[in-house]
C-alpha cells in the first residue's frame, strides 16, 4: 500500500519550490492501478440490485417481493460466493438500518457462508447546488460506517447525474466538464477521507452519463488521487464503440464490478461475452469478487430468479474455461 | 440466526414469576427451552480454503517481532490461492500477552486493505486466554482483551474470534490452574466469562468462537456442555480437528461439527508428535464437514513440532497440506 505522500499533496508542496515544473510531476505518478499480485482469482457474487422490483414492494408491503435476508438465500442456494447489499433496499434508506438489523443481517450472511462484497448509495456530485453534492458525501459518509459494521469492504458512489435531472450538463447548469470533475474529485477525496477512517474504500461506478468511457473514469480517480478511492466497473455502461477496451483500460483499478447482462444494460445492445470479459479481468490480475447484476430491461416476464441463475451459468462457464 | 429470547433472557424474566421458585432450581425445565442449537445450515455444504497464521508461527513473531510480517504472510496465502486468512492476533504489532493491548487502526485497515487486494476474506483471527484460573482478578483482565479484540475482529472484517476454555500454561491442567476446583465450578467460571465476551461482541456482530484444546475440553460432549451453560446465540464452535482427546476422534469431529463457526484443520487427529503415524484422513473428515451442511471456511493450521521444531519449514508444508485438503474437497464433492 502507498504510504508516500500523495502526488496531489506533493504537488501542493513542490508548487511552493522553485524547480517545480510540470515534467516532473510525471516522475511521481501517484494514482497507481491496485497492486496486484499472483495473477487473478475470482469468485462469484450477487447484486442484490437484481431484485430490485420485489426488494422496492417488499419494502412498501413485508407480506409481498422479497427481502434481503432472502435474496442471501437465493444466493446461497446457487452457489454464490458472496453478495453485494445494495443500500437503497435497507430500512430507513438513506438513514443508516438500526445496529439490530446490520447485525441479523451480517450474522445471516455469515451463517449461509457468504461474504458480503459491498453496498452502494445514490449521490450527485455533478449537481451545480453544492447542497445536493454536501448531501451525497454525508450519505457515503453515513454508508461507509454500515459497510464497516456489515464487514463490506467497498461502498458504491456514483459519478454520474442521479433524477430528477437527466444529465450531466443538466445537473450542473451546463458547467464546463473541467470545473464539474473538480466538483466530484473534491466530494470523492472528501467520501475517501471517511473511508480511511474506516478502512472501507469508495468504489466510483461508471453509469454512462458523466462517465461513458475508461479514459473518463480514469481522469476522475487521477483526479481524486486517494488510495481509498478507486473503480467499479459496470460491465454494462461504458457508451463506446469497443466497451471491452474501456473494461480493459480499467481493470487493474478496479475493487468491484457489476457484470450486466448487456453491454449498454439495454436489451437493444449485444449481450456480454463472458469468456472476453473473464480474459480481460484475468488479465488485469484482479483477485476478488466479480458481482453479477441482472436488470428488468423493461421486460414484462422479468424473473430474477431466471436471469440470475442464466448468468451464473455463463459466468462459471467462463472461470473455468479461461482458467 | 436465532432472534428469539435466550434462555438465559427467558430464565431472568421466569425468574419473577412464582411458578420459577420450586427449590430454586429451574435445571428441570431446561431441556424444554434447549437455546443453544447447532447453526442453521441452508444450501448443503459450501467450502473455502483459509490458512491459519499460527502455522507461520516462529517466524511472525510474538507482536509482530518476527521476519515475516502478517501483509507478506498473507501475500503468501495469495500466491497458493487460498480464500481466506486466520490472521491470528499475537502477530499484531501491539498485541501483549498477558495485556490488553490492540493494534493501531491504521495497522488494522492497512491490513485489511492488502488482504482485499488480495483476494482474501478474513475468517477469523484468536487471541489467548485462560478461564480456568482460580485467580478471579486474572480471568477478568482476558475478559476485557477479549473485548477489545472483538472490537479489533470487527474492525478487520472477522466474522469470529477464537477464545480458549482450556488452560494455556504449559505444563499445567485446569485441574492444577483451577487448584484443584471442581468441574462444574470451573465451568460455571468459564461460562460466565465466555458470556461476558458473547455479549460484547453479539453487538459488533462477531462471533466468539470456542476451541477445543484437549484439556478442559476433551471430547465434543465437554464443547456443546460448556456452549449450552454460555448459552449464547452469539457463540459457537471452532473445532480443531487435532485436539479432540478420545477413543473415536473422528465421531467427536461429527459431534461438534452441527455447532461449527470455523475450524482448525490439523495435519494429525492426535496432535503435532503423531502426524507421521497418524496422518488426518481428510476425506473422512470433509464427508463428516459435508454431512454437517457447514458453509464457510475451513482454515488449516499447521504445527512446528513441540520439541524445537527442526526443519519445519510452513513454506513447504502448508502448500502440501492445502493440495491435500483440496483433493479431499474435490474428492467428497
Amino acid at each position: 500500500m502507498n504510504t508516500s505522500l500523495t502526488r496531489r499533496r506533493f504537488i501542493a508542496t513542490s508548487a511552493l519550490l522553485p524547480f517545480a515544473t510540470a515534467g516532473l510531476s510525471s516522475a511521481r505518478a501517484a494514482y497507481q492501478p491496485v497492486p496486484r499480485h499472483s495473477g487473478s482469482h475470482l469468485r462469484t457474487s450477487l447484486n442484490a440490485y437484481s431484485f430490485s422490483d420485489l426488494l422496492a414492494a417488499n419494502a412498501k408491503d413485508p407480506a409481498k417481493g422479497v427481502d434481503l435476508f432472502q435474496v442471501c438465500d437465493f444466493a446461497a442456494k446457487l452457489g454464490f460466493d458472496a453478495v453485494d447489499l445494495t443500500g437503497y433496499f435497507f430500512p430507513g434508506y438513506p438513514a443508516a438500518p438500526d445496529g439490530g438489523y446490520l447485525i441479523r443481517l451480517k450474522r445471516h450472511a455469515f451463517n449461509l457462508g457468504l461474504d458480503i462484497s459491498g453496498t452502494g448509495v445514490r449521490n450527485d456530485f455533478t449537481a451545480a447546488d453544492p447542497a445536493t453534492r454536501a448531501e451525497g458525501v454525508a450519505r457515503l459518509k453515513t454508508w461507509i460506517e454500515v459497510a464497516s459494521r456489515l464487514g463490506a469492504p467497498t461502498v458504491r458512489a456514483f459519478a454520474d447525474a442521479q433524477p430528477p435531472f437527466k444529465t450531466w450538463q443538466q445537473a450542473s447548469g451546463n458547467a464546463p466538464r473541467e470545473k464539474v470533475e473538480a466538483w466530484m474529485a473534491e466530494a470523492c477525496r472528501e467520501c475517501a477521507e471517511h473511508g480511511k477512517k474506516f478502512g472501507v474504500i469508495v468504489a466510483v461506478q461508471n453509469h454512462g452519463d458523466f462517465i461513458a468511457t475508461g479514459a473518463e473514469h480514469l481522469s476522475l480517480l487521477k483526479r481524486v488521487d486517494h488510495e481509498w478511492c478507486a473503480a467499479l466497473v459496470d460491465t454494462g455502461k461504458y457508451l463506446s464503440a469497443d466497451p471491452y477496451a474501456d473494461i480493459a483500460v480499467m481493470a487493474p483499478y478496479a475493487v468491484n464490478w457489476q457484470i450486466k447482462e448487456t453491454m449498454q444494460s439495454t436489451l437493444k445492445s449485444p449481450r456480454v461475452d463472458m469468456k472476453k470479459l473473464v480474459t480481460i479481468v484475468r488479465q488485469s490480475g484482479y483477485r476478488g469478487y466479480v458481482p453479477i447484476e441482472t436488470l428488468s430491461m423493461g421486460r414484462k416476464d422479468y424473473d430474477p430468479r431466471a436471469e440470475v441463475g442464466k448468468m451464473l451459468a455463463e459466468l462459471r462457464a467462463a472461470l473455468a474455461a479461461a482458467e | 440466526m436465532n432472534t428469539q429470547p435466550s434462555r438465559r433472557d427467558f430464565l431472568k424474566s421466569a425468574a419473577v414469576l412464582p411458578l420459577a421458585v420450586a427449590g430454586g432450581s429451574l435445571v428441570g425445565v431446561a431441556p424444554a427451552f434447549a437455546a443453544v442449537e447447532p447453526i442453521k445450515r441452508v444450501g448443503g455444504a459450501q467450502l473455502k480454503v483459509s490458512c491459519n497464521a499460527y502455522s507461520f508461527a516462529k517466524l511472525l513473531g510474538t507482536g509482530g517481532k518476527g521476519t515475516l510480517s502478517l501483509v507478506a504472510f498473507a501475500e503468501f496465502c495469495a500466491k497458493h490461492n487460498f480464500d481466506g486468512i486466520d490472521p491470528t492476533g499475537y502477530y499484531f504489532p501491539g498485541y501483549e500477552k498477558n495485556g490488553l493491548g490492540v493494534p493501531t487502526d491504521k495497522f488494522i485497515f492497512e491490513l485489511k486493505k492488502r488482504a482485499f487486494e488480495l483476494g482474501l476474506g478474513i475468517s477469523g483471527t484468536g487471541i489467548g486466554n485462560n478461564f480456568t484460573l482460580a485467580d478471579r482478578e486474572a480471568r477478568a483482565v482476558d475478559v476485557q482483551r477479549i473485548k477489545n479484540w472483538v472490537e479489533v475482529a470487527a474492525k478487520l472484517g472477522a466474522p469470529v474470534i477464537r477464545v480458549f476454555a482450556d488452560t494455556q500454561l504449559r505444563a499445567q491442567t485446569w485441574e492444577s490452574a483451577s487448584q484443584g476446583a471442581k468441574r462444574d465450578d470451573v465451568e460455571k467460571w468459564i461460562a460466565g466469562d465466555i458470556r461476558a465476551c458473547a455479549d460484547h461482541a453479539g453487538k459488533f456482530g462477531v462471533l466468539i468462537g470456542v476451541q477445543n484444546h484437549g484439556d478442559f475440553i476433551k471430547t465434543a460432549d465437554d464443547l456443546i456442555a460448556l456452549l449450552k451453560r454460555i448459552d449464547s446465540p452469539w457463540c459457537g464452535a471452532i473445532v480443531d480437528t487435532g485436539y479432540f482427546r478420545a477413543d473415536d476422534v473422528y465421531a467427536e469431529m461429527a459431534k461438534a461439527a452441527p455447532y461449527a463457526v470455523n475450524w482448525q484443520i490439523k495435519q494429525s487427529p492426535l496432535g503435532v508428535e503423531k502426524e507421521a503415524e497418524a496422518p488426518t484422513d481428510l476425506k473422512r473428515l470433509l464427508k463428516i464437514v459435508r454431512a454437517s451442511g457447514y458453509r464457510g471456511y475451513l482454515p488449516i493450521e499447521t504445527l512446528s513440532p513441540r520439541s524445537g521444531g527442526g526443519d519445519y519449514d510452513p513454506f513447504k508444508v502448508v502448500p502440501k497440506f492445502l493440495a491435500d485438503l483440496r483433493q479431499a474437497i474435490a474428492e467428497t464433492a
